[in-house]
């Protein structure tokens, strides 16, 4: 088991793991915008390219991976942010071709395309989704939803199947409480009906915190501000909502969202029932943390001493993988704030320009299982395509259906197995036809044995048949004879 | 080591002669992973495997038997007999196989013969499924024997299609090279199967064959009379050949559905009559291939003859059972699936109601006549359920871009009574597996759809029937309603009709319980499953919202009674009604709780003791022997907070803001406050609540205590009321002043 970690700046791509050294470099890369890339399953790797209107799908799949690019897929224009949409929870890894359901991806100008991946067609295109340019893309609640956020300082949830099948689309509901640019936002993991937290970072040094009731209608409410000193660039959760971290051009904060206040007081900052409550948060207090927070203040340690661009928690929120400005990716532990390690893109180049995109996903590999290694055919992503799709036709999907695995039954399920045998065994033994062993079971000489019940057998058989044939031969004669007679008689 | 395993000399001499339990052990013997030694390779394996051999060989059926067993287990689990004495046992079984094949024909009834032969295909299909997948063994062993096996199987097909068919599909799939030059004879036998004894087949033989004539699409058609050799060199898609198979099969339901016309007058419906008009797709394949359009016999329906009707739906179902494996089977390449057509048809089969369309005007007057179409139209529009049900398993999201269509079409499939809005309940009891599967299917749509749906009407519809199939049937009754019940219990049960012919009535009047039709449990299960999607979705009018809640109850009190327990998806069902009590304003959680009582249901326990901190600030007492300092930190603290909290008068404002929230977020949340008047929420929160995780850092800090005594010792209390306790006289003061609003809120929940 290994957490693979993706990152690229501005024209490097890297593939790594956390725990081992491996790293591989993904070719004729081109990095604009962050949250470009987008990772399907454990084979195709997406990423948009800037100032062209293509994306790169990469091989990621086994050990050894392809640098080279398998497959450029033309776009109608360019866009900055990708995003999928899972189709169905539980499909087959052994297809070779298992796409998500849905693509989307973001223009500059703010606009929203919706592909259908088995089938390439454009679905729909949402003309100023958002004022100003799309940051980030996330598809929540096993795709029911989707939030864009957006340098116009707005949220926006969507539904999907609104996305899909309306003319023209309305949100579901709109966040405007940022001031500047939201940067990053962040959806907790579990997904309740209504517990789902939504928190978004922006320019504007906030970090607002809301609960999303999604079961029947969405009434987003907004239960805390967080200020910070400076703009925030990048935002993390940890996978329990334990804690949230802050990424700023002066470094990562740790912001414990059980806060302590003194020795045995834990404040529960983002909990239902507040209504936006406002807190700052102080990297460097001068006071003691009760004193800070009768002030409304909290304490957050810093983690990490580095321009933040992207940050990533691992699989067990003890690591906080941390892509800065200039193109380096740290990987810290978060209670000792020390970092483990650091990758850097396997380049020559001076500069490699700021982390856009940082992907992390855990991966397992058994040793009994080298078939995951094997290297599959690529099946290529259907084209994109460029104009909107119109329903009235065959409307044909690609699709693969995976192959269960298979066991055969003795092998799987041994006692079922013997049980079929003692069932067809008591059938023999019902029969007329007693079933016996080839001969007289002396087990001592049993190859000469059935040898010689073979040939007595045999002769019963032969004496058998003689007298069948002399019978028959007999019968013949007869017949003949009295033909002959018979014959004799008619001339 | 050899010392304490039997030698395998003594088992193989065993083999010969042993019988019943006796062979069994030695099946199990053989199992045993000592046997996998190299040492054994040279004398003692052979030995084994010449001896089953031997068995194989001998003319008698239980010989044959016994070495098929032996030789299945042996290859199994010994790795060394599979890789050396596998090809060998492979070809001796096939040829007996062969054998065995030409002498049998389906008069022979002999059941050792029927035994013999079953043992003979699966351990043939074991052997190659072991096979399989190792490079060697399949190529030297394995493939140069297929030719011989597959024709033999083929053969076989069309006496013994049971055994042979799953064979024959694993080698349509994985060696589909070698298949192809029989491709065409067993394209013959299949056809001579669906065509001809279709509907004599067992329900599992009927998928495998489907499955079957599906996979023969990945070997390519071969035409009649190729004669477009100028098309050769156009290299086509890998799937082409399964693409025209789904066509082909998609073609044939345009003109049935045109048949459907001769009764249903569509021109009321001009958009249906587009839709059914633009289901022509045998253009998009040559038309000189062997396609399944050729294979089926033309329908013979005569409006004179109204049973003849029947054979629509029945040739639906077959074109369903046709293309649903195409649609399902894992393939070994990515195929095209026509998705939007196979939706139109779908529209078009659901199409077909009377709900909107009225009858031609010719066969108005023939009652039989036009009771055998309404049932035949049920159907008709039942075939697109199951289509739309493959459809949506297999491809999920994707069918969503069509969902207002689908749901609009899903909609005419609740019967409605002639001229009316009014659900027609009557013809949907008469439906009710077809409904088991029809809600199966919205089961599994609902889970991808957000919560904005504009179909609220349709769900209304949907709850009525749910509801009212879920009641119980007595027969009985039926009987002794009057009138137009009557004609309606001829249909529903048989007993009456003897009962009244020949015995006496007296049992149904004073014994109608026992002439029940229970509601199965599957029934239930989906019934409860669709209507907590439902209740966790949208906000149903309360007149629906109390007729869930009140079948909820009900059902569950009677399985309590009846059988001592709640099933499963009924507690969901509670569950879901409690936590989402709609528009009502009564909850049922009291009811919910008392009938689950004993039971440790998590979800239920966390609403009557809700552990969530309620509170902003929460004292979280540490491990004992740090209480003192602790405390000591506690005092500077409360003085600094007591300041604090005069300072800042926004936050104070905030803070009963706060407090207003938490009063309707409770209201909302836990709405059993209204109904019961004491929630024992209160003294709760002093007791011990298991501490919410804390961070990082704090976990890893008091890692060094053992965590049991850590839990333990953790106690989450109100600030406040903690406060007296710890001698401060005066920050309890102001403390209490903080919390004030805390206690009184708690105050007016009990109002």
């Amino acid at each position: 088991m290994d957490e693979q970690v993706i990152f690229t700046t501005q024209n490097t791509g890297t593939v790594c793991n956390v725990h081992s050294l491996e790293q591989t470099s993904l070719r004729q890369l081109t990095v604009g915008s962050a949250h470009s890339a987008v990772q399907i399953g454990e084979r195709y790797l997406l990423v948009a390219q800037s100032q062209k209107a293509l994306i790169n799908v990469y091989d990621i799949s086994g050990d050894h991976k392809r640098e080279s690019v398998e497959q450029r897929i033309p776009l109608p224009e360019v866009v900055c942010c990708l995003e999928t949409v899972q189709n169905l929870q539980d499909s087959p890894q052994a297809a070779d071709l298992s796409l998500p359901w849905l693509l989307l991806a973001s223009t500059p100008s703010g606009k929203l395309y919706v592909w259908e991946m088995n089938s390439g067609f454009l679905l729909r295109v949402k003309q100023m989704a958002h004022y100003q340019s799309i940051t980030k893309i996330q598809s929540i609640c096993n795709g029911k939803y989707v939030v864009t956020s957006g340098e116009d300082s707005r949220v926006i949830i969507w539904q999907t199947t609104d996305l899909v099948c309306e003319e023209e689309p309305k949100p579901v509901c709109i966040l405007h409480d940022h001031t500047l640019s939201v940067t990053d936002f962040a959806v907790s993991s579990t997904c309740g009906d209504s517990n789902v937290r939504l928190f978004t970072a922006s320019q504007d040094a906030t970090l607002r915190c809301y609960s999303l009731n999604l079961s029947r209608s969405v009434e987003p409410k907004q239960l805390a501000t967080f200020t910070c000193p400076y703009p925030i660039q990048c935002l993390a959760l940890d996978p329990a909502d334990r804690a949230c971290y802050v990424g700023t051009s002066q470094g990562v904060f740790n912001l414990s969202l059980y806060y302590r206040i003194s020795g045995d007081k834990i404040s529960n900052l983002i909990q239902e029932t507040s209504t936006n409550k406002l807190f700052s948060l102080v990297p460097e207090p001068q006071e003691s943390r009760d004193k800070l927070y009768s002030r409304g203040s909290l304490q957050v340690d810093k983690i990490v001493e580095a321009n933040a661009t992207r940050l990533e928690v691992s699989l067990d929120g003890s690591l906080l993988i941390v892509g800065d400005n200039d193109g380096h990716v740290a990987i810290t532990e978060i209670f000792s704030k020390q970092v483990l390690r650091t990758i850097q893109p396997l380049t020559t180049a001076a500069s490699n320009g700021a982390v856009t995109n940082l992907l992390i996903a855990t991966q397992w590999k058994s040793s009994s299982q080298p078939s995951l290694t094997q290297r599959h055919n690529f099946s290529k992503i259907p084209a994109l395509q460029r104009n909107i799709h119109d329903k009235r036709d065959l409307h044909e999907l690609w699709f693969q259906i995976g192959q269960q695995p298979q066991s055969n039954p003795p092998q799987s399920n041994f006692e079922e197995y013997l049980n079929q045998v003692q069932a067809e065994q008591m059938l023999w033994s019902q029969s007329s036809t007693t079933p016996k062993p080839s001969a007289a079971p002396i087990p001592t000489a049993a190859t000469s044995a059935t040898v010689t019940a073979d040939e007595d057998s045999k002769d019963q058989e032969i004496a058998q048949l003689r007298e069948n044939l002399t019978t028959l031969k007999g019968a013949y004669a007869e017949l003949r004879s009295m033909h002959q007679t018979l014959l004799e008689d008619r001339q | 080591m050899s010392s304490e395993i039997l030698p395998l000399t003594t088992l193989a001499k065993q083999l010969e002669y042993c019988e019943g339990s006796q062979f069994q052990l030695i099946l199990k013997k053989l199992t045993s992973p000592a046997y996998i030694d190299e040492q054994l390779l040279k004398t003692e394996l052979p030995l084994v495997a010449t001896k089953i051999q031997k068995l194989l060989r001998s003319n008698q059926d239980y010989d044959i038997w016994k070495g098929c067993h032996a030789s299945v287990v042996l290859c199994s689990y010994n790795p060394l007999a599979l890789c050396v004495h596998g090809g060998q046992l492979l070809t001796v079984i096939y040829s007996r196989l062969e054998q065995k094949t030409e002498y049998h024909s389906a008069s022979s009834e002999a059941f050792s013969e029927k035994i013999v032969l079953k043992s003979l295909t699966s351990a043939l299909s074991i052997l190659m499924d072991l096979m399989r997948g190792k490079p060697t063994l399949s190529r030297e062993s394995l493939v140069p024997k297929l030719k011989a096996i597959i024709p033999c199987l083929v053969d076989l097909t069309a006496l013994e299609p049971e055994l042979c068919l799953p064979i024959l599909k694993e080698l349509l799939l994985k060696n589909s090279t070698t298949f192809r030059p029989y491709a065409n004879k067993y394209r013959q036998v299949l056809s001579k199967l669906i065509s001809q004894e279709y509907g004599n087949l067992d329900p599992n033989v009927q998928s495998l064959v489907c499955e079957n004539y599906a996979y023969l699409h990945l070997i390519k058609l071969q035409a009649q009379n190729s004669q477009d050799e100028h098309q050769a060199h156009h290299k086509p898609f890998h799937d082409e050949t399964w693409r025209i198979g789904i066509l082909s099969i998609l073609a044939q339901f345009k003109p049935i559905l045109e048949l459907c016309d001769e009764m249903l007058d569509l021109d009321h419906d001009q958009d249906l009559k587009k839709l059914i008009k633009s289901l022509q797709y045998d253009n998009l394949y040559p038309t000189d291939l062997p396609t399944s359009d050729k294979l089926l016999p033309g329908l013979k329906v005569d409006l004179n003859e109204p049973m003849t009707l029947w054979e629509i739906p029945q040739r639906l179902n077959l074109l369903i059972d046709l293309l649903s494996p195409f649609l399902s089977l894992p393939t070994p390449y990515a195929v095209r699936i026509p998705l939007g057509a196979c939706i139109s048809v779908f529209e078009g089969l659901l199409g077909m109601t009377r709900n909107f369309l009225p009858l031609r005007r010719e066969i108005r007057r023939d009652a039989e006549l036009v009771s055998v179409i309404y049932d035949v139209l049920s159907h008709v529009q039942f075939s697109g359920v199951r289509l739309l049900n493959v459809l949506v398993q297999n491809f999920g999201k994707c069918c969503l871009s069509m969902l207002p269509s689908i749901l609009g079409s899903l909609e005419f499939f609740i019967p409605l009574q002639l001229k009316s809005k009014s659900i027609d309940i009557k013809r949907c009891k008469l439906m009710k597996s077809e409904f088991l599967q029809y809600f199966q299917l919205l089961n599994s749509i609902f889970p991808h759809i957000g919560y904005q749906l504009q179909e609220l009407d349709f769900f209304q519809k949907l709850v009525e029937v749910a509801l009212a199939l879920s009641e119980d049937e007595n027969l009985a009754n039926l009987l002794t309603n009057e009138g137009p019940a009557k004609t309606q219990s001829n249909k529903a049960g048989k007993k009456q009709r003897k009962d009244n012919s020949v015995g006496a009535l007296s049992d149904m009047y004073t014994h109608a319980d026992q002439f029940i039709l229970r509601t199965s449990l599957a029934w239930y299960d989906q019934i409860n499953l669709f209507l907590s999607g439902l209740l966790s979705n949208l906000k149903l009018p309360s007149s629906q919202q109390v007729k869930i809640i009140r079948y909820g109850v009900q059902k569950s009190l009677g399985w309590k009674q009846q059988v001592g327990h709640i099933p499963e998806s009924f507690v969901e069902l509670l569950r879901a009604i409690v936590v989402n009590p709609g528009n009502e304003r009564v909850s049922i959680l009291p009811i919910a709780v008392s009938l689950l009582k004993g039971s440790s249901d998590e979800l239920f326990d966390l609403l009557c003791h809700p552990r969530l901190p309620v509170n902003l600030i929460h004292n979280v007492k540490g491990l004992a022997n740090s209480i003192e300092e602790q405390n000591q930190e506690e005092l500077l603290s409360n003085e600094d907070l007591e300041e604090a909290a005069d300072e800042p008068e926004e936050e104070e404002s905030q803070e009963k803001e706060e407090n207003v929230e938490i009063e309707s977020n409770t209201k909302r949340q836990i709405p059993e406050t209204e109904s019961e008047p004491e929630p024992p929420k209160r003294q709760r929160l002093n007791t011990n609540v298991p501490l919410f995780q804390a961070q990082n850092t704090e976990i890893l800090k008091v890692d060094n205590e053992p965590p049991v005594v850590l839990k333990e010792e953790k106690q989450v209390e109100v600030v406040q009321e903690q406060q007296p306790a710890s001698a401060q006289e005066e920050a309890s003061d102001s403390e209490s002043e903080m919390v004030i609003p805390q206690i009184q809120l708690s105050d007016d929940d009990e109002e």
